[in-house]
């Protein structure tokens, strides 16, 4: 079956470090930023977010992008 | 116990403003690192929302709220 797969949306998340937990543990803070454009770059998206995040206490451990894509049949 | 959300406001192209909410801001921002970051992501063009892309700083303002626990 022939299927089409079109980039629906983008979302950045962001995880800040936020202390250690009793077993030493890292405990993750995270953040979601939607309206990300899809044709963003990947580059563009880590640059930003190292911008912003440079104005916050807890330090970035991690930019993870989130990308929905629809499969649709031809 | 007081918590802290650094707002950056920024004007779309059919200047509306918008905003990004950032929580825990360090103690020691300055003005012009403020003005840097912001500048950066309207450079970087990432985001997108209804009234356009993001072209102008329109402010930047932290935000303190009080919270008050009872034990009951």
């Amino acid at each position: 079956m022939a299927v089409n797969t079109i980039l629906k949306s983008s979302k950045v998340k962001l995880e800040l470090q936020n202390g250690l937990d009793e077993n030493g543990k890292e405990i993750i803070k995270s953040k979601t930023l939607s309206s990300v454009k899809t044709d963003a770059t990947d580059e563009g998206i880590y640059d930003s977010m190292v911008s912003i995040t440079g104005l916050q206490q807890l330090p970035l451990t991690a930019v993870k992008r989130i990308d929905e894509k629809e499969i649709e049949m031809v | 116990m007081l918590s802290k959300k650094l707002e950056l406001i920024f004007k779309n192209t059919m200047d509306r403003k918008t905003r990004i909410s950032l929580d825990d801001p360090r103690e020691d921002l300055t003005e012009v690192e403020i003005t840097s970051a912001m500048n950066n992501i309207i450079t970087q063009n990432i985001f997108e929302t209804t009234g356009g892309d993001l072209v102008s700083i329109a402010g930047a303002r932290i935000i303190t709220t009080q919270i008050q626990d009872f034990s009951v």
